[in-house]
């Protein structure tokens, strides 16, 4: 198996008369002689944050900070006249957002709220019976997952800001029912394997990767001797299967490095990634390895969490530490229902808020920066933002997207839809349907999730 | 495959809506219901294979496995340490793709995959330590046959690095296939010795090979019994070695299954399955596999983030908790060392092992300094495990104890209780009174609110047990001036018990079945790689009653898991 797919798309991404990037530090890595033509290629990259937003209806008498005034139109100037809501810090993508209040989560969690959440925001799916609590898993592959096997035939590239010690790591993204995505947290690692699977350049890489297919050549016929065992079980034979599917003989590609200042800077975290002031330095190289990832070729999708299930960072504002991010989002010191009140921690709720959309935001332009003559991948594809839960109160209401990005021309932008409740599966089909995957008839997704749920896309997002 | 999460014993309605059944371990599943088999004192009752899917009834049941237990990233470290004769593991592990968690233990081979991910991480690292490796003329000579000089002959190299990479000797189909890959050596490095070159081909090769990362078990099929199919000697000395020291088989494991010591009569193969495995537990590796159960079960790699307000808590000093991790480990290994040491010493014995900066959390006067040191300690206040700083610290809030955590890790982590889960999106209601922690946690959690079903008797007596001590671990006997009152009583066994200290209540775990069988539970899941399944209980009990009634050594424990039929078997499919 090869991956011809995403480096022919690469190719006719940057095929034509020359690309202008935005972004200096892609420069280096770009094929100068690159020309473009041929159809325009999906990206998408999906972000997510934990312990839910500050927003009504929520706890008490807490006022509406998150959402916008008014659904509708969005403009520069209406979401920054929105000063007091969490997402002005939007407001310089304002035309290219969709920001979608009345999601809903359909099925209830297994006895731990972040875990139930985290398992249906990409997937739609039912959570599982076993294992349940904080060990709980969805019931089927999330959409980050569907589109990169769609549009790259491999899994979605799955970063992780934050400690991996947590109640609840990884419990997001999904290959299928029960099989969990496990994302690189350690950004330097990340790049280092991108950079180490081209395998070095001119001859040397040639040599490389006569090599590796030899070998691969050796490991898949073992893999299928193993396969011919009319005893397997299902699960062995699935098991088995898998591997021989990840055996892949990556083509002589044109990849080089990212900047020295930027290397530099990864490597200054490693090792270090999981400490809560390196947090937002992780995230935020986190999003150059997206683009990276996605500009070389090397990736079609990207996913992101930010923070463990009960993400417990301390964050600091205005110099500043803060109580646990989790705490706060209970409003008590504690991550159950027992702790002292912490006085002012709706404010420091909608803080977080701010600072995750401002990081949302630092994510929109890196790929807004990304030119190409069919335009940037912000219009080529889509990044989407969401919490994990309604609330700190494990709300499966009112779960907040946010998306920015045209897709292609697939998706209308510069909107606040206010909806009435819509399962987040139709969310979904429309966020699969926009990165141009197509159901076996040529038509949109739209029977992703669980097969429960109805069908359908919202069509409010449809251009 | 149904997991153990049917209880060995069943405590029985609790209250109208919380009830605690107690399991083999990590067994997430509320309740279902039903009570089964609490096997007897058999001194090796067997049994034939089971699916999995039902307790055996007065016998040892051989569960239906995977033929692909995938190595865990430790066992892969250790593993191409011990093949390519490195100095230590080459570490490269710390960059590979996660594993998922597939129970109590990160080596349950047969649920573990090999993702796009994790391909490239093999392929990257077995091309780092293949150009490693023949680039060490010291290392590249202990890779040559015994008795070879001069340049190596291709399929005496192969034959003899295979039987150790694949642990079996291979095919003559697959010798001729490397020999094949090791001819063209030259081709795919470039320049250089063409004999090195092919043997690093073969390397890179082997380490990327299914045979080499999956421990592959087919088994005699030829001679079923009962549905029960023996290992081949070279299965039986992986499972042995990677059970109890989480690595390949070493020279004399080897050699026994060349020998056929380790397939034929069941009666010899388990006193030779007795002799390596004795003989391993008391090896370096075997010794770290302990340390890795221990740390993993009692989840000490947590300890390192403990975090504490060193204005309020002024015991805490950075890095203390990987003091508290070293002194874990330290009180587990000494135990288990023990000749005696059993599962009760693990909770009751009053020692422990202390630097200046613990020494501080225990209130100890004397000398001490960065070096640990055993020391003994006030029995009145002191007991085991679970009154150490490590559990203790990690169980609280950076200023405040954490009863309710504390109580939820004894029930889950000790007794193997089945809590059920919470009631949905249960609101935060701040404290409203009480001037101890116990009286406040008591007013929002306890019997007479909503949750007092579980909390009220189950969660909160275990955790008030250690109300004595502080967010850090250090002994007190007030609390916001108040005295304090860690007296309780439980359901242990289905009997209401009754303590008035840590001490008693850790006491009356220590002579709890269900305790010794959680625990037992715990070591058949590590030592199998597998979660236990319900066809175990009669094992899991048998091994359990000994450990209580008997206090059996922890190492006789292991000895004897290792040693019956579903360890010895698998089952047909």
């Amino acid at each position: 198996m090869t991956i011809k797919n995403s480096v022919l798309d690469r190719r006719r991404f940057l095929r034509g008369t020359g690309v202008a990037l935005g972004l200096p530090l892609l420069e280096s890595f770009m094929p100068k002689t690159a020309r473009a033509a041929g159809p325009a290629p999906g990206y998408a990259v999906f972000l997510v944050d934990m312990n839910g937003v500050q927003q009504q209806p929520g706890f008490g008498n807490e006022p509406e900070r998150f959402w916008p005034t008014k659904a509708g139109a969005l403009t520069t100037a209406s979401m920054m006249a929105d000063s007091g809501r969490a997402v002005s810090e939007l407001a310089a993508y304002a035309d290219y957002l969709n920001i979608i209040r009345g999601v809903s989560m359909a099925f209830d969690g297994n006895g731990c709220g972040h875990s139930g959440g985290g398992n249906q925001l990409l997937t739609a799916a039912k959570v599982s019976a076993d294992p349940a609590k904080n060990k709980s898993l969805a019931m089927g592959p999330s959409a980050d997952y569907r589109i990169s096997q769609a549009l790259a035939g491999k899994e979605p590239f799955a970063l992780y800001a934050g400690p991996k010690y947590g109640y609840i790591n990884d419990h997001i993204s999904f290959r299928g029912t029960k099989d969990l995505i496990i994302a690189e947290a350690n950004p330097w690692t990340a790049y280092s394997k991108i950079v180490s699977m081209t395998g070095g350049a001119g001859a040397a890489q040639e040599l490389v990767l006569n090599r590796r297919r030899s070998v691969n050549d050796l490991v898949r016929g073992e893999l299928n001797v193993l396969l011919g065992d009319k005893t397997l079980s299902s699960a062995d034979r699935q098991r088995i299967s898998m591997h021989l599917a990840s055996v892949r003989d990556i083509e002589q590609q044109m990849v080089k490095e990212l900047p020295a200042a930027t290397v530099a800077d990864l490597k200054s975290v490693d090792g270090q990634q999981g400490t809560d002031g390196n947090r937002l330095k992780v995230l935020a190289l986190e999003f150059d390895l997206a683009v990276f990832a996605l500009a070389s070729g090397q990736h079609r999708v990207v996913f992101i969490q930010n923070g463990d299930g009960t993400d417990g960072i301390g964050y600091t504002v205005n110099g500043v530490k803060l109580p646990s991010y989790h705490h706060i989002s209970h409003r008590i010191n504690g991550d159950g229902t027992e702790g002292t009140p912490i006085d002012g921690a709706d404010l420091m709720h909608h803080q977080i808020d701010r600072i995750h959309l401002r990081h949302f935001g630092m994510l929109i332009g890196k790929m807004g920066a990304v030119k190409t003559p069919m335009g940037s991948l912000l219009d080529l594809g889509f990044a989407a933002w969401a919490n994990q839960l309604g609330d700190g109160y494990h709300q499966y209401k009112n779960v907040p997207y946010i998306i920015a990005g045209r897709a292609g021309g697939y998706l209308k932008t510069g909107q606040f839809l206010d909806l009435p409740k819509v399962m987040n599966n139709k969310l979904l089909n429309t966020l699969i349907t926009a990165a141009g995957v197509r159901s076996s008839a040529g038509g949109p997704i739209d029977d992703f999730g669980d097969p429960s749920l109805p069908k359908g896309l919202i069509p409010g997002l449809v251009a | 495959m149904k997991h153990a999460n049917v209880s060995l014993l069943v405590l029985g309605w609790l209250g109208s809506a919380c009830t605690g059944s107690v399991g083999l371990g990590d067994s997430p599943e509320a309740d279902d219901g039903g009570s089964t088999g609490q096997g007897g004192t058999g001194s090796g009752a067997r049994g034939g294979a089971s699916s999995g899917g039902a307790p055996s009834d007065g016998a040892d049941a051989v569960v239906a496995t995977s033929k692909f237990a995938r190595l865990s990233h430790k066992q892969w470290e250790n593993t191409t340490r011990d093949l390519l004769g490195l100095p230590k593991a080459p570490g490269l592990t710390s960059t590979f793709t996660g594993d998922a968690s597939h129970g109590r233990f990160d080596n349950a081979g047969g649920a573990l995959q090999v993702t796009d991910g994790l391909f490239n991480d093999y392929q990257i690292a077995s091309e780092a330590l293949a150009a490693k490796v023949s680039s060490d003329a010291t290392l590249l000579a202990k890779l040559k046959p015994s008795g070879a000089t001069g340049a190596v002959q291709p399929k005496p190299f192969i034959e003899a690095f295979g039987r150790r990479a694949f642990r079996r000797p291979l095919t003559t189909e697959e010798v001729d296939r490397y020999a094949a890959l090791f001819a063209k050596g030259s081709a795919l490095y470039g320049a250089g010795d063409a004999s090195v070159l092919g043997m690093r081909a073969v390397i890179e090769a082997m380490l990327q090979s299914p045979h080499f990362l999956y421990r592959i078990e087919v088994g005699q099929t030829n001679k079923v019994v009962d549905g029960k199919v023996p290992l081949t000697g070279w299965e039986m000395a992986s499972r042995i070695s990677y059970g109890l020291a989480n690595t390949m088989p070493d020279s004399e494991l080897l050699a026994a299954a060349a020998d056929g010591k380790l397939q034929g009569n069941v009666a010899d193969v388990r006193a030779e399955v007795r002799r390596h495995a004795t003989r391993l537990l008391s090896s370096t590796g075997g010794k770290d596999a302990i340390n890795d159960f221990y740390t993993q079960l009692l989840r000490l790699y947590t300890y390192d983030g403990i975090d504490k307000d060193a204005a309020k808590v002024p015991e805490f000093v950075a890095g203390i908790g990987a003091d508290m991790r070293q002194e874990t480990l330290r009180f587990t290994s000494e135990i288990v060392s023990q000749a005696t040491g059993s599962q009760a010493d693990l909770l009751t014995a009053p020692f422990t092992f202390v630097n200046q900066r613990l020494a501080k959390v225990y209130g100890l006067s004397g000398t001490f300094t960065d070096e640990f040191k055993k020391v003994d300690l006030d029995a009145k206040q002191r007991s085991g495990l679970l009154t150490q700083p490590g559990f203790l610290a990690s169980n609280a809030h950076r200023t405040e104890i954490d009863s309710i955590h504390r109580g939820v890790f004894v029930h889950v982590n000790v007794m193997c209780t089945n809590l059920p889960p919470p009631a949905k999106n249960v609101p935060p209601v701040p404290p409203t009174g009480g001037k101890t922690n116990r009286e406040r946690v008591t007013a929002h959690t306890g019997p007479g609110t909503c949750g007092g079903p579980c909390h009220g008797t189950l969660i909160n007596p275990a955790g008030f047990a250690f109300e004595k001590f502080d967010a850090i671990g250090k002994y007190r006997t007030l609390d916001n001036g108040a005295a304090i009152d860690d007296s309780g009583s439980l359901e242990i066994d289905g009997v209401e018990r009754s303590w008035k200290s840590s001490v008693e209540f850790v006491a009356l775990l220590a002579k709890s079945q269900s305790v010794h069988q959680c625990l037992t539970g715990a070591w058949l899941e590590y030592l199998f790689g597998r979660r236990p399944e319900e066809a175990d209980a009669f094992l899991v009990n048998r091994v359990a009653n000994a450990s209580l009634s008997q206090s059996q050594a922890i190492k006789e424990s292991m000895l004897e898991l290792v040693t019956s039929e579903a360890f010895m078997f698998r089952a047909a499919l």
